[in-house]
């Protein structure tokens, strides 16, 4: 068994300790999604078990980040601005930041008295340093902003320089890459200073071993927010398959699990003594049409396809009632996500419709191309099946490994694929900019999609101040993708997490990522 | 003497042989597999530059016979493959970290295998087409037709999740810990396996039932238990014990299923994952060990067989 | 104490192997439900009349599907092993039969493939080849070969080496005739109880497959998917992943059984 909580605290003990917590931190509120009833206690070990890859590089910037890599790096690092559980942005390591009128000069006031893990102050230069090494090493997730230059204008303001306005920069600085470090590393080398990083989050790295399924955090004793975070120690174990995260939960072998598999929601919240937690997310089950070649290519046969499916007795099925129904290519969660738009709905008539228009002949087989590894991805594809079939379109399933789909679908050899796709951030350019603008990185996401006014738009809306002028904008891209059907967004998956009745205070994000600094554990 | 040694000479040159094919094997296959590190690492938004980049790093931008000569140049001068693809460390480390947990299923698992399967074959054969004997075929058959991660998993639901007595997955730390950790994969592998030895061992005491020496020994007036014991497992043992030795590999690449529906650690957790990554540098490797390991313990076997076998011992035809 | 006739095994396994491949042939017979057809909102459901297995999550009849699966698995199993029987005894023969370099480059192949871990193999093979049917008898083939080489070639090395042998080909008879109706019937009892057998492991093999997600393509039934399908569920509705499982059990008892029954067989008429 890996439960090592340390029951050092007798009853006496822990509400002293608590009334001295609350006394340090002035009485103010956590503001965790999942509220007690009782104080915050100090102390214990949290074991927290996730699928995936073991933790394999803690450098920001690395050219590949894994999930677990970046939901281990935000405990160690924090970056200027953060999201919160709304996916909405809040100050962390910046507490104001301003964009001159223009929208060219970009001014961050950073907050003080914040201290890396080694005791060292945080500084502009700190700052500098970090933005300057995401811009120059680009790294799995390089900014996307135009930024031309990057100034301390004294220990504690920032002044970013852009060559053309950019209403995402806010958000873009709070993803993992653009982590803080300490200035120049701490004098140190790249593989010596990402083997034992210093960060101003609220752990740092306990044990660490590439070759073991475990992996753990340790509490920061200089964390900037005075009195947490309340846990000694984060233990991380990785497994291999989701269903065994259940059973570890119900056999109390670990306190929180991430990622439940949805089929267990159910049976997880009938268990009084577990806590189940649900919060949208960015991620979407979402089917991409090569729209450059092959069958799909004909735009009233996309439409036919969108048209076919039922998308919210497959999302109700699929995800047992945790996810919501997949409208538009930006998912609900992302600011600006227009549910109202009139896309096309689930009419088998008009799909019909559609798919005599588009001259394709009934009987007709084309092949779906389905990143394998996920019971719901697999029933998506044959719910998709079975709908097709009804307007007489002959689905041949294709599952293949995510090594293999990746290479597959990128080199655009696929007719339709499924899989499942995450924004980045809460700003709808992003997702815009990927999935829909060709001018993006990857040929408007392996859909070959192009429209010049959507590339118009897209421009536009990144430039254009947050507000309803925006909001419009992306309205009307929304619009027009919907009727090009490029992609279908199938359902906006939500976030999950299990944990013992005995845990507190951890806030999900929609990123998928959890936050610890106000975790406790009742004993 | 010379002889003796020439021989053996040529056995172990066949044996190199025979790893080198395998590494050779194992490098192709790992490269023919549509997908590579790069694809299985990238994600879903990388732009051409980070691929390049990686690419380059991991060395996956030379032509496959450099790549093949520089592992084989690893090989021979550092016993190792090189880093991992995946986290840059050392595969044989990586292996040597994991190796611990697979083999204490593999060994745990031979033995509750051999204690189960003598006595599943002592009763069959001393009971020959009686009902114990029909009930215990019906139980390998079973055994043979189980799925493993259907078995694991209802293991887990009754032993671990409803009764509580073993931990649901993961490695225990602590001796006590670790061993009752390892009771539920053990126990899964071991059903496999006891059907194969169980049948070899209760035909082969079948025949040795009926030898001359036995038939001798009972007109002696030996007793049936000290006949059993000294003379029929014995004999009867040999085949099975060149059984455990040939199916080998097939064992330790089937723990992958049990250490999966476990959550164990282990190098069969390990090889399935970097098939997943197309990890070829760590596939080679594991596949490499494994080869390695199965030679050996066949050259053991035969050592064992040949030190055992009372018709050798005696000089050949003494029976 | 009763004893029973030694055939009884055989009896038995025949009987088991029988009413499945009878269940899967007569599936239509047996289920008014198609295996494929999507009840979306009649998902989850309990055993009962209309369904005796249940319902799975799309709300498919799970019975329907199980015996839909035998077709698909039962079919799969027999023919995969075929392929790798014909040319591991072609192989084993040959190699057998005339010695010399080529059975040292038969029995060196034989050797390195026993030494590689057998899923890698068979993992690598199909994503090379991709997911469905002709990858799984392709991968399985490339491996399961070995097995019947290894019987034959040794089986044929001793008789090859036995006087009446010599005597045969001494007698005029062509090597063809001496293989083919003097060293082959020798073997065939022996290839014929490690065909059964196979049967099983190839079963287990594709329902392996098929729970790593690269066996039999979807909506074909097989009985790997469905449980992969159904573990999800396995706490709450538990027909879901039981009920194929047992398939997979009972078709592998009977297969088995009458490969023991068929060892016996053979022992006895020696």
């Amino acid at each position: 068994m890996r439960i090592h909580r340390t029951a050092a605290f007798g009853a006496v003990a822990v509400t002293a300790m608590a009334m001295v917590l609350s006394g340090c931190s002035g009485g103010s509120s956590s503001g965790s999604t999942a509220a007690a009833d009782s104080e915050p206690v100090a102390g214990g070990a949290l074991t927290i078990a996730r699928t995936g890859q073991n933790v394999s590089d803690l450098d920001p910037v690395a050219k590949t980040l894994t999930s677990n890599n970046a939901y281990t790096l935000d405990k160690i690092f924090d970056t200027l601005t953060t999201q919160d559980g709304d996916g909405a942005l809040q100050p962390s390591l910046a507490t104001e930041w301003k964009a001159s009128s223009d929208g060219l000069t970009w001014t961050f006031t950073l907050r003080s008295g914040v201290k890396f893990s080694n005791g060292d102050a945080l500084t502009a230069k700190d700052v500098v340093y970090s933005i300057e090494r995401h811009l120059k090493v680009g790294g799995a997730l390089p900014l996307s902003a135009p930024i031309t230059g990057v100034k301390a204008v004294d220990d504690g303001t920032v002044e970013v320089k852009l060559s053309k306005a950019y209403t995402p920069l806010a958000t873009e600085l709070a993803t993992f890459a653009s982590s803080i470090v300490p200035d120049d590393l701490d004098g140190k080398s790249e593989k010596d200073f990402f083997a034992d990083p210093v960060g101003t989050g609220p752990f740092k790295v306990g044990t660490w071993d590439k070759n073991s399924s475990t992996f753990e955090l340790v509490k920061n004793t200089n964390y900037w927010q005075s009195g947490k975070p309340y846990l000694d120690s984060v233990s991380y174990t990785t497994v291999s398959d989701d269903n065994s995260l259940v059973q570890q939960l119900q056999g109390k072998q670990v306190d929180v699990i991430q990622d439940v598999p949805m089929a267990n929601v159910a049976a997880l919240k009938s268990n009084s003594a577990l806590t189940v937690d649900t919060v949208g997310s960015w991620n979407q089950d979402q089917v991409f049409f090569n729209t450059s070649d092959g069958p799909f290519a004909n735009r009233d046969l996309r439409r036919a396809v969108a048209q076919a499916v039922d998308r919210a007795t497959l999302t109700q099925t699929t995800t047992f009632g945790t996810g919501t129904t997949g409208t538009t290519y930006i998912p609900a969660t992302v600011r600006y996500s227009d549910q109202s738009a009139d896309i096309l709905k689930y009419d088998v008539a008009a799909a019909k419709a559609d798919l005599a228009k588009s001259g394709v002949a009934a009987g007709t087989t084309v092949k779906l191309l389905v990143e394998s590894g996920s019971q719901a991805r697999g029933q998506q594809a044959q719910i998709i099946q079975a709908a097709l079939k009804e307007i007489g379109l002959t689905v041949e399933i294709e599952q293949k490994d995510s090594a293999t789909f990746w290479t597959t679908f990128p080199s655009k050899d696929y007719e339709f694929a499924l899989t499942t796709v995450i924004a980045d951030t809460g700003d709808p350019d992003n997702v815009t900019y990927w999935q829909v603008d060709s001018h993006g990185v990857s040929d408007s996401f392996h859909t070959g999609y192009q429209s010049d006014e959507v590339d118009k738009l897209a421009a536009q809306g990144r430039e254009t101040p947050d507000g309803d002028a925006r909001k419009d904008i992306y309205a009307k891209i929304q619009q027009l993708v919907a009727q090009d059907s490029p992609t279908l967004s199938l359902d906006y998956a939500a976030n999950i997490l299990s944990t013992q009745s005995s845990v507190h205070g951890i806030e999900l994000i929609p990123n998928g990522t959890l936050q610890l600094q106000d975790a406790w554990i009742a004993q | 003497m010379r002889s003796w040694a020439r021989a053996s000479g040529r056995l172990i040159a066949y044996a190199v042989a025979v790893t080198l094919a395998v590494v050779v094997l194992a490098f192709g296959l790992s490269r023919a597999m549509p997908g590579s590190a790069l694809s299985a690492q990238l994600g879903s938004h990388a732009t051409d530059a980070t691929r390049q980049q990686l690419a380059a790093q991991l060395g996956l931008d030379r032509p496959w016979w450099s790549q093949l000569g520089t592992l084989l140049r690893n090989l021979i001068t550092h016993g190792d493959v090189g880093p991992s693809m995946v986290n840059g460390e050392s595969v044989r480390s990586a292996i040597t970290a994991r190796a611990g947990a697979t083999l204490s299923i593999v060994v745990l698992a031979m033995l509750i295998a051999v204690l189960l399967a003598t006595a599943i074959a002592v009763v069959s054969a001393t009971h020959q087409n009686r009902w114990p004997d029909h009930v215990l075929r019906v139980v390998l058959s079973a055994g043979i037709a189980v799925p493993a991660f259907w078995l694991g998993l209802l293991l887990v639901l009754l032993f671990s999740v409803h009764l509580r007595w073993f931990p649901v997955a993961g490695l225990g730390t602590g001796p006590a810990a670790w061993l009752r950790s390892l009771v539920l994969p053990a126990v899964t592998a071991a059903v496999g396996i006891v059907p194969l030895l169980a049948r070899s061992l209760r035909a082969q005491l079948l025949e040795v039932l009926h030898a001359d020496f036995v038939v001798a020994a009972r007109a002696t007036g030996l007793s049936s238990r000290r006949i059993l014991l000294r003379h029929l497992i014995p004999n009867a043992a040999l085949p099975a014990l060149t059984l455990v030795g040939t199916n080998l590999a097939y064992l330790i690449g089937g723990t992958f299923v049990v250490e999966s529906v476990f959550t164990i650690p282990g190098v069969g957790d390990l090889m399935f994952r970097s098939i997943t990554n197309r990890d070829s540098t760590t596939i080679t490797g594991i596949v490499i060990y494994t080869a390695v390991l199965v030679v050996v313990v066949n050259l053991l076997t035969d050592l064992v067989v040949r030190l055992l076998d009372p018709r050798l011992a005696r000089g050949g035809a003494a029976l | 104490m009763t004893s029973t006739r030694p055939g009884a095994t055989l009896v038995a396994g025949l009987a088991v192997v029988g009413t499945m491949i009878v269940l899967a042939i007569a599936a239509p017979l047996v289920t008014g439900h198609d295996p494929t057809a999507l009840g979306l909102t009649a998902g989850l459901q309990p055993p009962s009349w209309s369904h005796p297995f249940g319902t799975d999550q799309l709300g498919r009849d799970v019975w329907a599907r199980v015996v839909y699966a035998g077709r698909t698995d039962l079919r799969v199993g027999v023919l995969a092993v075929l392929a790798p029987l014909a040319v591991g005894t072609l192989l084993g023969l040959l190699a057998g039969y005339f010695g010399g370099p080529l059975d040292r480059v038969v029995r060196f192949v034989i050797d390195t493939v026993m030494a590689f871990p057998f899923y890698v193999i068979v993992l690598a093979l199909v994503a090379v080849l991709g997911t469905g049917e002709r990858s799984i008898y392709l991968a399985l083939a490339a491996v399961a070969w070995v097995n019947y080489a290894r019987v034959v070639r040794n089986g044929t090395r001793g008789f090859a080496g036995e006087n009446w042998v010599a005597a045969a080909r001494g007698g005029g008879l062509s090597r063809r005739r001496v293989i083919g109706r003097h060293i082959l019937p020798n073997a065939v009892p022996q290839l014929i109880v490690l065909a059964v057998t196979d049967v099983v492991f190839v079963i287990l093999a594709i329902v392996t497959l098929s729970y790593l997600g690269l066996g039999i393509r979807p909506p074909t039934p097989d009985w790997g998917t469905m449980i992969f399908d159904g573990q999800a569920f396995v706490t709450t509705q538990w027909w879901i992943a039981v009920f194929p499982g047992l398939a997979v059990l009972v078709t592998g008892i009977g297969f088995s059984l009458l490969a023991d029954g068929l060892a016996d067989l053979y022992r006895e008429r020696d």
